[in-house]
Parts: C-alpha cells; structure tokens; sequence
C-alpha cells in the first residue's frame, strides 16, 4: 500500500475545503462578524471530533475505522463500511453539482452541463484510479496556486479595503453563530475522510490534523477579511464571492484574472471528487473482493455522476437543509460519534473476553 | 490492443475536448468600453461605445476605433438585447470601466437601474458610475476633432478630477453596497460638458493656429441618493468637504486669500481618521485630518516673518477644511438626513450596542450626530 506523509494529507483535505469556499458564499444568510466567529468556534470543535481517529490511529495502527468495524463483526463491519462509501459518493456527488454550477454560471459560455460533468468525473476518476499518492502529491502544487491565487487577488484588487466594511454588529448572536456553525461544520466535511485514510498516513496524524485545522482558519478568515473589507455588503449580491474578488483585480499584463482563476476551481474540483471516489472504490472494495479496482473505481464514479444528477434536480430548500443539517450531522456521526462507538464496543468485547 | 485503443482514446479526446466548443469568436463579440443610459418616453435607451474595426477612430491617432450604438426596451436587458440584434454581435461587459446614468434616470431606483450589471458576473465590480447633467448618449457620443473619445481618456479625467477633490468616485460595488444600508443612500459625481477654447493647429505643415471651441468633461457636483432616490446635489465645496469626511482627500489643489495676496496649496498627503464616541444620545464623531501641504505664490508680497506667514497659511487651510465639512455636514445631516458619510458602518463597527439599539430611527441618529474636527498641518512654503 502507498502511503502518503502527512504534509500532503494536510494539503489533500486543505484543497477540499478550499474548494468549497470556492463555490459558495456564506455571507447571503449572515454577516462578516458571525462567519469570523463561527469559522473559530467550528475549528475548535473539528479538533475534538478528530481525537476519537487520532486515539485509533495511536492504538490500532495500520487500520481505518471500517476495518476496526470488521473487529466487531462481519455484518457490522459490511454496513459499516456501506455507511462510508454511500457518504463519500455523496460527497462526489455534491462536489461535481457545484462544479457545473459554477462553470455553467460563472461562464455563460460555457452551456453544457452534462459535458462538464462528466469531463471532470473521467478526470477525477483518473486521480481516483491512480491512487491517493498521485492526489497527495498534486494537492501541494494546487495549494501552492491557491495561496499565490489569494495573494494576486489582495495586490491587484481595484477597491480599497476598508476594516469599517466589516458587518460585526449581530442581534442575537447566540442564534447566528449556532447555525452558522453548523453550517461551517458541514462544509468540512473532507475531515471524515481521515476515517478511511488513516492506513494510508505515513506518520504524525496529530500533526497533520492540528497544521491542517490552523491552516483552515487562518485562510479562511483572511478570505472573508478580504471578501468584506474590499466589497462591503456588495458581497451579498455575489453568487461566488471568489470569484468576484478575482474579477476586482486589474493590472497593466492582464485585464482579467478570471480565466487563471478557472484553472484553479478546475483543478481542485478534480482533487476533491477523486479523493472521495478513491475513497468510495475502498471502502466498496473491501466487501466485492473479487471485483478488479479499476472497473470498482469506473463503477463508483459512474454512480458519483448519477448522484450528481439527481441532486441537481433537487431544489433550493432542499439544498440548503442538505448544508445545515445532513452533511453537518453525518460530517459529526462518521468522523466522530461511530468511531468512539466502535472503539467502545470493541473495549468492551475485549474486557468481556478478558 | 490495449495500448492502441488507449492512445485513439487520448487522441480522441485531445481533439474532442481541448477546442472551443461553446465559445463566441472574437468577431462575434461586442466588447463595451463606455455605457449610457437614458429613459426616453418610459423606455431604457441604452448607448454603448463598441470596438468596431471599421467604425469611428477614437481620439488618440492611430488607435482604435469605435462605434456608439443604441437599444430601446422596456428593460435594460431588452435595450441590449436590441443593441445585440442591431449589430449581430453579442454584448460583453467584461471591460465596461465607465457607465453612465443620464439626467432622466435621476428619477428612477438606483438599486432597479444597476440591477442589470450586479446580475451579471462579467461586470467588472469597480465599474465608475457617473451621473450625466445631459443625456447619457451625449457623453457615450462625445467628440473631440480627433475622433471619439475613449473610454480610457474619459477615466483619466474623473481619476484627475477624483484627485483634485472635484469628484467622489462611484464603483458598482460600493453603490450597490450603500444602497444596502438602512436608508438606502449613496452619492454618484455628476459630469458635465463644458466648452472651452483651444488652439489648434490649422494644419501639419504650417506653424498657424487658430482658436477653436473644444468639449470637455468637467466634475463639479455630487448627486445624493436617499431611498434608492435622486434627492439633491452637492457642490463644489460640499463635495470635498464629503471627501474630508470619509477620508477619501489623498491629494488636492486649492487657493486661498491671504491678506489680498493669493495662495496655491497643494495637498500631497491626507488621512483622515473617524472614531464615533456616544455622549449621552448623542453620537460624536472624533475627526483628526493629517495633511501635507506645500503653500506656493508671490509670498513676499505679505508683509510678515515665515513663521507668522506659515501659522497664517495653516490657519487659513484649517478654516478652509472646516467650513467644507461643516457645511457638508449641514445640508446632508441636518437638512437631508441623508447618511453618505458613512456613519452606519462607523457605528456599526466602533459602536455596535448603541447601532443595534438605534437604527429603527436612524433619522433621529442623523439629526444628533456631529463632528469633532482637529487638523494637523505640514507646511512647506514655496
């Protein structure tokens, strides 16, 4: 088995948030002083849902929390790991939604839909199939872009950035960030994949895990700084608030930055999508045995594209209870609460044997 | 097998994916350097300035050329999609920098009229919007003897007049962002064409000049909007006494009168620093103005010692500064009680309690607030 060190597991899951920051904006329900706080709080939570998978990872080396499952038993391990296949299909799914989103809405000129889709699975899948190594490894040359990305934003931008545009005046703070939280929380969903990734991580998970939770915070609230200081409450109006930061820019070289921009959505959409279709193909691996990898792997993202359409029939509402409530509650049961159960369960199944 | 099929599939695909299906040629393209908007017997008149390779030389000789075109609909949207039929192109905005509202669009809802371009993620969100005294289309249209004038000569001129204090700059996206504030105000420069005269050059190869009327755009007032609506102008002296107060003075020119000898002041440096503190129900708003200015003239026409003479320069720029935010502050808090100072966002961010308590009548909060000004002076004397 290829393994991965733990730099690039923090970059690996640092692309897949950044990615959804990149096709979303938070500020339409909230304001800057609300997301800052949440953005802090959910940090702080994502570090306590980690620690039942860093206790594994020190106890029972070498195993993912699905392969712990199958300690319990046969039938619990199958469901178990059925549990975090169907979750990450979905995540696949939702990931390749907001990427045709975004292309067919932020590129008029780009029309089809179903080209893009299925363009970035063939992509993705192709990551997917040539092993978490190969995304890890890309993932660092991505994030590099990124942060370079950021950086050209804040020297090029047009406007000026004014700390007095920060919306920090709240009514009822303790409503706001509470759901807002919640809302954060499933947007990190990436952090469940440490679950399944946990054989796969050369050394130092802790260190991983705690550089991976700094990093997060530390762009993402020099992000929604800049998003407010520079647009003000114009910020509301945007679809994608990146995306028209990016747009503010305008030097003597390059009139628009929009196109090298696009690179970069493209890029982490593909990282994003084959992390989850990898992790998928593993888990659904592991109970078809016999079945080959690659047509486990076609299969997956077959079935990842699917999802995607029939969640772009789906409407707003839907959507949006689908952000707050289901990935943010599924994000805290599979990277949390399942993982103390079976390492309760199995604790006590040893103290009975005992 | 395997290796063939695999190299037929890349291949298919290198020519399947990598060209650019969906895409509008160049040709096809109309790319908008200037846009104007007009309302004409209830109906959008949209002027555009266009890149056109056969169309009208622009200003700057052996430049590019352009052509004004116009759209009529019922909707701004529907103007362009006229625009679009009318010259078989298809509209892009991307590299719009100027957009002009024209005297009849005053009446109209700011937020409604800028809707359009908001929408759209192609608007370049620092796009300078302009209120014409005229119709828009003039402007779109304007001439010099060279040819039309460009879009890029028309932002020189609002940038030099941004700077001398003659205008406020208006992007798209902090209008749209102020109009999203309780009252609903913003404040947009207002141009005019003015005509001066100039000498020209009769022709390349005699020295001979002749006097001839030139239009230009000149900057003077400042539209106020309150409830997405047009309610009053700003002058001169108003203007920059705004500018003052929102700390939007970087550099500036003026005169002023020192015992009958007049005096050039340029600003080369200013900050001006607000913090609102609460006294009781009333807010202050603590102003400190920093500037660095150089005084030039016949000086030794005043009968003083340089330190007299530069304690009477900064006194008399003090005064001048003053009386320009005093009398901004006059007619937009007490008259209008409009807020374009930006005291929301003050309050907002240095005084969040009293703001969440008061803005059900943040008419109320106007009508209380005032300035404390204290300006320090850097002085050097020509």
């Amino acid at each position: 088995m290829k393994k991965i060190s733990y730099g690039q597991v923090i970059f690996l899951l640092f692309i897949c948030r950044v990615f959804r920051t990149l096709t979303f904006n938070p500020f339409r329900d909230t304001n800057s002083g609300v997301l800052m706080w949440s953005i802090l709080i959910s940090t702080v939570l994502q570090m306590i849902i980690l620690l039942p998978l860093f206790y594994i990872y020190n106890k029972h080396p070498g195993k993912s929390v699905d392969e712990l499952a199958f300690g319990i038993s046969k039938p619990v391990g199958y469901i178990i790991t059925a549990v975090y296949a169907l979750y990450f299909i979905l995540l696949a799914g939702r990931a390749i939604k907001y990427f045709t989103y975004f292309m067919t809405d932020m590129f008029p000129s780009i029309k089809n839909y179903y080209f893009i889709a299925i363009t970035i699975v063939i992509v993705a899948g192709y990551g997917a199939f040539v092993g978490v190594e190969a995304l890890g490894r890309s993932s660092i040359f991505i994030s590099f872009i990124f942060i370079a990305m950021i950086i050209v934003m804040i020297i090029t931008a047009q406007g000026k950035m004014e700390k007095i545009n920060l919306d920090i005046a709240v009514q009822n703070p303790a409503d706001d960030i509470f759901s807002c939280v919640l809302k954060e929380l499933g947007m990190n969903s990436e952090l469940t994949t440490f679950a399944l990734l946990l054989p796969y991580i050369k050394s130092d998970i802790k260190k991983a895990g705690f550089i991976l939770l700094g990093m997060k915070l530390v762009v993402l609230e020099v992000i929604v700084f800049i998003y407010t200081t520079l647009l003000g409450d114009y910020i509301k109006l945007a679809r994608i608030p990146l995306f028209v930061v990016g747009s503010y820019s305008k030097t003597k070289f390059i009139e628009r930055f929009d196109a090298l921009y696009m690179l970069e959505w493209t890029l982490c959409a593909a990282l994003t999508v084959g992390l989850f279709i990898f992790l998928a193909s593993k888990g659904i691996k592991r109970m078809i045995v016999r079945v080959k990898d690659t047509y486990i792997v076609l299969g997956v993202a077959l079935v990842c594209l699917g999802v995607n359409f029939l969640l772009s029939l789906s409407h707003k509402p839907f959507d949006m209870m689908l952000d707050k409530w289901f990935t943010s509650i599924l994000m805290i049961v599979l990277a949390c609460i399942l993982p103390s159960l079976i390492l309760l369960v199995l604790k006590a199944m040893k103290t009975k044997a005992e | 097998m395997k290796k063939i099929i695999s190299v037929l599939v890349v291949f298919s695909m290198l020519i399947c994916m990598s060209g650019c299906s969906g895409t509008t040629d160049i040709e096809k393209r109309a790319i908008v350097q200037i846009v104007g908007i007009d309302i004409e017997n209830k109906q959008y008149k949209v002027s555009m300035q266009i890149f056109a390779p056969d169309g009208e030389m622009l200003e700057k000789k052996g430049g590019a050329k352009a052509d004004v075109v116009t759209g009529t609909g019922n909707s701004i949207y529907f103007a362009i999609k006229e625009i679009e039929m009318k010259t078989g192109k298809e509209v892009f905005l991307g590299h719009n920098m100027l957009l002009f509202l024209g005297e009849s669009a005053r009446n109209e809802n700011i937020n409604d009229l800028l809707e359009y371009f908001t929408q759209s993620e192609y608007v370049f969100p620092g796009l300078d919007i302009v209120m014409t005294n005229g119709k828009a289309y003039d402007f779109v249209s304007l001439k010099l003897s060279t040819g039309l004038i460009s879009s890029q000569t028309m932002e020189d001129i609002l940038k030099v007049s941004i700077q001398n204090g003659n205008a406020k700059r208006a992007q798209l996206a902090q209008v749209v962002a102020d109009v999203r504030q309780i009252q609903k105000t913003t404040a947009i420069p207002i141009v005019d064409i003015t005509e001066i005269a100039q000498d020209v050059q009769v022709n390349s190869d005699s020295e001979d000049k002749k006097t001839q009327d030139t239009k230009v755009l000149s900057f003077s007032k400042t539209a106020v909007f309150k409830d997405n609506r047009y309610i009053m102008s700003l002058d001169k002296e108003q203007t920059m006494g705004l500018k003052w107060l929102t700390n939007e003075v970087k550099n500036a020119f003026s005169s002023i009168d020192v015992n009958g000898v007049p005096v050039g002041i340029s600003i080369d440096k200013a900050k001006t620093t607000l913090r609102p503190h609460i006294t009781g129900d009333k807010v202050v708003i603590d102003t400190q103005i920093k500037i660095s200015a150089t005084a030039s003239g016949n000086l030794s026409l005043i009968s003083k010692n340089n330190s007299e003479l530069e304690s009477l320069i900064k006194n008399k720029i003090k005064n001048q500064i003053i009386s320009q935010c005093e009398n901004t502050q006059n007619i937009l808090l007490k008259k209008y009680k409009a807020d374009v100072l930006d005291i929301e966002k003050l309050l907002r961010y240095y005084q969040r309690s009293f703001y969440l308590e008061s803005r059900d009548d943040y008419e109320r909060v106007l009508e209380n607030t005032s300035y404390d000004i204290s300006i320090k002076c850097d002085l050097e004397i020509h």
